[in-house]
């Protein structure tokens, strides 16, 4: 049985093409940002990811990077971005996830990091600078352990045997990239990114939440039948650089009509 | 090689290492990976190479006995490995040279490369002219303004210069730009690391072909004294010329080897380089397992050294491994202490050393004292100082120096 609140609850308890919108905690400041995953949760979005800054984000474009060090700048702490998660959790429906770079986790201890993850509320954790294989075998024993779901970032260019054994020890979801590339595009998914969801689905168990590139309503339309949650990121920050948090509400209304 | 190479295993250098990437760098990481092993075994790719190595940049470099210095200090016999003699003026051309060759056979056209002080950029730059190849490098704002000589030198060859203005506008951010824009353009292009760290194989290859720097010195040294020497000393930024020196001697376990450590102006975070003399601390960041200046919640720390090259809050992995077995014992010299050392070898033997090489004559200038004129220390002089004049004219002559750039701005001509 799925867990209350779980991942794997939330896509069973509905159908169709779900939304995760994606917030850098304390950016552009900890009121604003708590805002925002309430009023994005409030418009439609099915999951969150709460990215907690780091100081090299390796995997984020221009966007996100500039507001993690924003929110770095502004004294925000991992410990305010648990906290974060501890007032969030509670009080939204929607399953919330951490997002963070491994050096986070691993300087408070991995089985640390997923136990405090976990009493937070968060539901599952992304670190995209920590392949499945690498000599970390303790992240995905406590993950496992302790039910909040490891989700592994795999990409077009991924070797179908390591998808194969991605498929096993990730759990709630599998994320897909649509491009070899860093976040914050506006292309639009490639034909590439998407013959490679058609092909994830006969090689993964996992439902396939797919990102990278999807920037509005259009792409989404594009990813919809194939795949079961689509990741917005960058654009929800260029958003609300332009009109704040209405316009971050109305955006995610119009993603989540175009999820429909 | 008949090396020891026990202690890399899955990936690591002991406990450091690693490949700690997204997913979709893996397959770009095992080609390479292939590739190399593939090369390494190849005879006509070494042949290739020193042939590039002898007449392209001037291999072998002398071993240099600096007579004055060695009798004006009273104490141990000191060498010089004149690796500044290089052409573009530091080792780090034999990396580049070998990692061009890896690029044409990866059948890949296009090459980006990270770089402090310039030298890694400018040797990139290099090869990339020689091999017909488009050149990215990414450089921190800071490092651009006082490495400016190679900056323009760059350009000059052709590759395109980006400034990276993120975070501490340095060696580290630089890193991270190079990463991404591979990321970002992974079937046309290779990445040429310049150091010997982030995700593996890049610290074997680059240590690999700066080897050359210590196989050499036993050679030359066998040649002159008919025996090894006692102290070996080497700067410590990332690590690539300090592995160079000491790989094929690793395994003579009567020579101490001496990393030295940009130790800045001062003791607190933002103010020196240390990441070994200081409050060493191991971390995961830009691929690799190793030791790395960093808060304790895992924020990377801010980092100061006069070297551009040696500014860099990590250190290669496989260094990090020497350092926590013993085989490698680690100093620190100051920025004023650098500078005195720049000045030193200048007036003595008529050679100006980079100045982060200027940190492992520091060292010798203290050490050497106190050792036997029986005692035999090498200090490998990684680089040559022109490229520095931004901060030694500032830093040593600064009147006459701030006059004529003014006299250059202001000239009508």
């Amino acid at each position: 049985m799925n867990a209350p609140g779980s991942i794997a609850g939330a896509l069973a308890a509905g159908k169709g093409l779900r939304l995760m919108t994606h917030v850098v905690a304390g950016y552009p400041d900890p009121t604003e940002s708590e805002r925002l995953v309430a009023t994005m949760a409030a418009q439609g979005a099915d999951f969150i990811e709460l990215q907690i800054p780091f100081s090299d984000p390796m995997a984020d474009g221009p966007t996100i990077m500039m507001a993690n060090q924003a929110a770095l700048d502004a004294g925000v702490s991992v410990q305010d971005a648990f906290d974060l998660m501890g007032r969030l959790s509670p009080a939204v429906k929607v399953p919330l996830l951490f997002m963070t770079y491994l050096n986070v986790p691993w300087r408070m201890g991995v089985g640390r990091f997923v136990e405090r993850a976990r009493e937070r509320g968060a539901k599952g954790i992304i670190l995209p600078d920590l392949p499945f294989d690498e000599d970390l075998p303790e992240y995905v024993e406590r993950c496992h352990a302790l039910g909040v779901d490891p989700i592994f970032v795999v990409s077009p260019d991924t070797p179908t045997d390591r998808l194969a054994r991605i498929g096993k020890l990730g759990r709630g979801f599998i994320y897909a990239t649509l491009k070899i590339g860093i976040t914050g595009g506006v292309a639009g998914p490639s034909e590439k990114g998407l013959s490679f969801l058609k092909a994830l689905r006969q090689l993964v168990p996992l439902p396939i939440a797919a990102g990278f590139g999807i920037s509005g309503p259009e792409a989404i339309r594009q990813v919809r039948g194939l795949c079961d949650i689509a990741v917005v990121g960058s654009q929800l920050i260029r958003e609300h650089q332009r009109g704040g948090v209405a316009a971050v509400g109305a955006f995610v209304r119009s993603l989540k009509e175009a999820c429909a | 090689m008949s090396l020891d190479e026990s202690h890399l295993k899955n990936r690591h250098f002991g406990a450091y290492g690693g490949r700690y990437v997204p997913e979709m760098l893996i397959p770009a990481l095992d080609e390479l990976e292939r590739v190399y092993e593939d090369a390494r075994r190849d005879p006509a790719f070494w042949a290739e190479l020193k042939d590039l190595q002898e007449n392209f940049t001037g291999r072998p470099t002398p071993l240099y006995f600096a007579e004055n210095l060695t009798r004006e200090l009273g104490g141990a016999k000191i060498y010089l490995k004149m690796e500044g003699l290089l052409h573009t003026g530091a080792h780090k051309i034999n990396n580049c040279l070998g990692q061009i060759l890896l690029t044409k056979r990866m059948g890949k056209k296009r090459i980006v490369a990270e770089t402090g002080a310039g030298q890694h950029g400018l040797a990139s730059a290099t090869v990339a002219a020689r091999f017909g190849m488009a050149c990215t490098v990414f450089m921190g704002e800071v490092d651009v303004r006082r490495q400016y000589p190679n900056v323009f030198a760059m350009r000059s060859l052709g590759a395109e210069v980006v400034e990276v203005k993120e975070g501490t506008k340095t060696l580290k951010d630089a890193v991270n730009a190079a990463l991404k824009f591979w990321i970002e353009n992974l079937g046309s292009t290779h990445y040429l690391l310049g150091s010997a760290l982030g995700p593996f194989p890049f610290p074997l290859i680059v240590r690999d072909f700066q080897s050359i720097i210590g196989r050499e010195t036993r050679e030359q040294i066998l040649g002159r004294e008919g025996r090894l020497p006692d102290v070996m000393v080497a700067c410590v930024g990332g690590g690539s010329n300090s592995m160079g020196f000491f790989h094929a001697l690793l395994g003579e376990k009567s020579i101490r080897m001496v990393g030295v450590e940009a130790g800045g102006r001062g003791d607190g975070p933002g103010e020196h380089a240390a990441r070994f003399t200081g409050k060493p601390s191991v971390g995961i960041v830009q691929g690799y397992k190793s030791f790395f200046l960093q808060d304790d919640e895992g924020q990377l720390l801010p980092t100061h050294s006069i070297s551009a090259g040696l500014d860099y809050a990590g250190v290669g992995p496989e260094v990090a491994h020497l350092q926590e077995s013993g085989r490698i014992e680690f100093h620190r010299a100051s920025d004023d202490e650098t500078l005195g050392a720049w000045k030193r070898l200048a007036r003595s033997e008529g050679i100006f050393p980079a100045m982060e090489s200027s940190h492992a004559v520091a060292f010798a200038l203290r050490e050497a004292p106190r050792l036997g004129r029986d005692k035999i220390l090498i200090v490998n002089l990684s680089g040559r100082g022109d490229k520095d004049l931004f901060i030694t004219a500032r830093a040593t002559d600064r009147e006459r120096w701030l006059a004529f750039l003014k006299s250059e701005v202001e000239d009508p001509r």
